[in-house]
């Protein structure tokens, strides 16, 4: 998490121009103060005109090295890239891992590719789906203490009542 | 007594508060973890996310009643006859607050303001006291009429900078202080040149509430005995004081930030004659002569509870003398998202006399300003309130104009008008005979793209449109309107420049065009043949691999030629850089001294030298007989040094060529400019943006 220290107009354009979200716990500061140069730490000096570069930068330590699932459909076989991938389902005992329009079958058990996911921000909803928070669209509570998930790709599913709290906690920051 | 009689009654009572307390509690939970998700969709760097808002059952069921209520209120007030584009004068408090709940439920929409400035952020501590340091250095002497002033989009209509000359101080910037470096006098030359004064801003760190000031830009020329400096003031709290957690709304902060305009007597040691606070985030400023102008804007927290809009009525105070809006004098423009006043205050400087116009919208982010008018852009949502609760809302994204005229310090509110698409930058914009002509682009990539050119009327209604400028998938890059015609630079492999003849403001035609690789983000006209382009080169692909300046033959409007040009590629120099390819105040040209001067950065490698950084003024002579000379000269302030030394900006006076850094004020001859005479030291820290992590590598 990150933390911008600059005057309050540049505050808004940079926060703005590099994506930023800010946290009390921070690991990075961005600042155009040099006192706050701390002494354990790599300083890095960059021109306004390289925040686009920062950005891309930015993005690899939020995101991380991309994860590359491997999986199958009536075409064959697919690599793709963690991110893009929905939801993670069992049905029967095939997991599926499911795109925007299509799913492909993954020769993993569910708690592998939890594992391997670990630091993707997917999260478990009930023993039989892991979902990518990235593609949620909307959260509503149902009746029955559930929530009930609506997706970008205009699916539904639902937080089961066991993992209600471990859901609740992976929305913070 | 009446519980015991109406038992049933009471009962049914009961049982709807009940279920409006948790329908309610329902609401507020699924708000909450939407919110939530939003914020961490944001943090987890996912593009494009935008907050939709989705129907909920039991939103409704909370919001009915009032809905009920509120659609009373707007009966019998005659509010919101479903025109669009009408403009509303604001009467009351209730007013406003009427307008943003139709607005909200038209739309459907929760206002999404709370995202904008970022809730958990941090503000710097101070506090915001001017405070002059006296000096002794001084020369009686006069400034010279023959000096660099900034470089203006418009004649006769300044634009403030960090750095800025009078002929005899350069004034610039750094931090939360001015330094004011006696530069040259008629008398003297610049065998005074030296620290002058210092005017500097006292910031208090420790406290845990507190204002801080933070210059803007500046104003100064030889036609006026005062200089004006622009400083944005903030409500600072101290991080230090918080709970681990805790964190302050921005709204809390918000309401009191201020634009301060000071002004100093030049003549009597830059003594402050005049204080103005101009409430508001700052968005723009211009002058012309002794007229001053200042736009900022505001956001109203609507979604606070018991919200008094009285707390945030835009108001200025003339030497702690403080007149406040009335409720009369805002406009509102129906349609578009009533979430922040944006205040136009004209000051006339010599007579310390504001005048103010307040609108109730969308707050805009390009000021174009001619002799005549402000014209003021942003993107709003703009709904066409048709919709029932039950459908889906119609709004779409638009560019809107606010068009204010100014004159002798007086601001009207004139029109609006709206766009397709989004405009690159103030150039974007220019005023001729009446029209507003402006360009836009709409769409991001592929086949949706359109580069379209806009002629407007003086009450900002489409006269004609000139569409799909460019080849498919490019977007403009740069545009400048000079007298007639038009020039736009659009790109994504080559660099098609093109010449639009507008002399007949209802049919815009495509007159010449010129394709080159690479291209031109900034365009500046040297006179009426000439066109001087600065940018980026690029390979026959489309890949950037270097800086340029082009000089653009445009004496045969529908040939183009490409005269004249510099090139820096990155093969040559390693990295290189500068501000001058996106702020045109960075740019000196004088053709009458025949130069041309701008920052300029280099980052290089090699096996036997390592890493190498440079950063100085580039400078060539420049004339229109043989354009650009075969050499340059470099400025550098310190070379090899193992600071960072980063020489942003040049100016002349005279025969004297001043440039200025982090470190330094250095003057050198313009004849001479890479000798270095003298240099007076810059007394506080830069500004420049150092980013600190645990073992990242930066290659």
């Amino acid at each position: 998490m990150f933390k911008l220290k600059v005057n309050e107009e540049k505050h808004k354009r940079i926060s703005e121009r590099l994506g930023l979200i800010e946290h009390t716990k921070y690991d990075y500061i961005l600042t155009d103060d040099k006192n706050e140069v701390e002494e354990d730490k790599i300083n890095i000096v960059f021109n306004e005109a390289d925040i686009p570069k920062v950005n891309n930068l930015l993005d690899l330590i939020v995101k991380g090295e991309e994860v590359l699932l491997t999986g199958s459909n009536q075409y064959g076989q697919k690599t793709v890239e963690s991110r893009n991938f929905y939801y993670f389902i069992v049905e029967g005992e095939t997991v599926y891992g499911v795109l925007h329009n299509t799913k492909l079958i993954i020769r993993m058990k569910l708690y592998e590719v939890e594992e391997i996911l670990l630091n993707k921000d997917y999260i478990r909803i009930s023993k039989y789906c892991l979902v990518n928070i990235g593609k949620i669209d909307y959260i509503k509570p149902a009746l029955n203490s559930k929530l009930d998930l609506l997706m970008k790709n205009k699916e539904h599913l639902e937080v089961n009542r066991a993992y209600l709290k471990e859901f609740k906690a992976a929305l913070k920051l | 007594m009446f519980i015991l009689e109406n038992l049933f009654i009471t009962l049914l009572v009961l049982i709807g508060i009940g279920i409006t307390v948790v329908a309610a509690t329902r609401y507020l939970e699924e708000y909450g973890l939407n919110k939530q998700l939003r914020l961490k969709q944001r943090s987890m760097r996912i593009k494009g996310e935008v907050v939709t808002s989705k129907k909920s059952l039991l939103g409704a069921l909370v919001l009915a009643p009032t809905f009920i209520v509120v659609l009373g209120i707007f009966v019998a007030a005659n509010i919101g006859s479903g025109d669009i584009g009408q403009l509303i004068t604001v009467k009351s408090s209730d007013d406003i607050l009427q307008i943003f709940e139709k607005y909200q439920d038209q739309t459907n929409t929760y206002n999404s303001g709370w995202f904008r400035n970022g809730d958990f952020s941090e503000a710097l501590a101070g506090i915001g006291n001017p405070e002059a340091d006296f000096d002794d250095a001084v020369d009686d002497g006069t400034g010279s009429d023959d000096y660099s002033g900034p470089n203006n989009q418009v004649q006769g209509v300044d634009e403030m900078d960090n750095v800025v000359t009078d002929g005899k101080y350069i004034y610039t910037m750094h931090g939360a202080a001015i330094q004011i470096t006696l530069a040259y006098t008629v008398e003297n030359g610049i065998d005074n040149f030296g620290l002058a004064h210092e005017i500097t801003y006292v910031q208090d760190f420790d406290s845990c509430e507190s204002k801080a000031l933070y210059p803007q830009g500046m104003y100064a020329s030889s036609q006026d005995d005062y200089l004006v400096v622009i400083a944005s003031e903030y409500n600072n709290y101290n991080w230090d004081c918080l709970e681990d957690g805790e964190y302050i709304n921005w709204y809390d902060r918000n309401n009191s930030n201020s634009v301060k305009v000071f002004v100093y007597d030049k003549e009597n040691d830059f003594e402050l004659i005049e204080e103005y606070t101009l409430n508001g985030y700052f968005t723009g400023t211009r002058k012309i002569g002794d007229d001053l102008y200042v736009i900022t804007n505001k956001y109203i927290p609507f979604e606070q509870e018991d919200i008094n809009i009285d707390d945030y009525l835009p108001y200025y105070e003339v030497n702690n003398q403080k007149t406040i809006t009335s409720y009369d004098d805002i406009i509102y423009n129906e349609g578009t998202s009533p979430n922040t006043f944006t205040t136009f205050y004209g000051i006339d400087l010599s007579k310390a006399k504001v005048d103010m116009e307040v609108v109730l919208g969308d707050n805009g982010y390009n000021l174009y300003v001619s002799n005549e008018n402000m014209y003021l852009v942003g993107n709003v949502y703009y709904f066409f309130g048709t919709d029932t609760f039950f459908t889906d809302p119609v709004y779409e994204n638009r560019t809107a104009i606010m068009k204010v005229s100014i004159d002798n310090a007086e601001v009207e509110f004139k029109a609006v008008g709206y766009v397709e698409g989004h405009t690159l930058d103030q150039f974007s914009m220019d005023e001729h005979d009446g029209y507003l002509r402006i360009t836009t682009t709409t769409g991001w990539w592929g086949e949706d793209i359109n580069n379209r050119l806009w002629v407007l009327d003086e009450n900002l209604k489409q006269v004609s449109v000139l569409e799909h400028l460019g080849k498919p998938g490019e977007t403009i890059r740069s545009t400048r309107f000079s007298g007639d015609y038009g020039y736009v630079v659009t790109f994504e492999q080559t660099d098609p420049f093109y010449v639009i003849n507008l002399s007949d403001p209802t049919n815009p035609v495509k007159e010449g065009e010129l394709e080159i690789p690479g291209f031109s983000s900034y365009l500046q006209p040297l006179n009426n043949d000439f066109m001087l382009g600065i940018g980026f080169s690029a390979d026959g692909e489309g890949r950037i691999d270097g800086m340029k300046l082009d000089i653009y033959d445009i004496r045969d409007k529908s040939n183009p030629l490409l005269w004249d040009s510099a090139e820096f590629k990155y093969a040559d120099f390693g990295w290189v850089w500068s501000s001058v390819t996106y702020n045109h105040k960075d740019l000196l040209i004088d053709l009458n001294k025949g130069i041309i001067a701008f920052p300029f950065s280099s980052n290089d490698y090699s096996e036997e030298e390592g890493y190498t950084y440079k950063s100085g003024i580039m400078m060539y002579e420049i004339d229109l007989e043989d354009g650009f000379s075969d050499d340059y000269s470099f400025i550098q302030h310190e070379e090899n040094s193992d600071e960072y030394v980063y020489v942003y900006k040049a100016q002349f006076i005279d025969d004297y060529l001043y440039t200025i850094s982090n470190k330094y004020v250095g003057v050198s001859l313009i004849a001479d400019p890479e000798v270095i005479i003298k240099t007076q030291k810059v007394l506080r820290a830069d500004n420049y943006y150092y980013w600190y992590g645990e073992g990242i590598i930066w290659d």
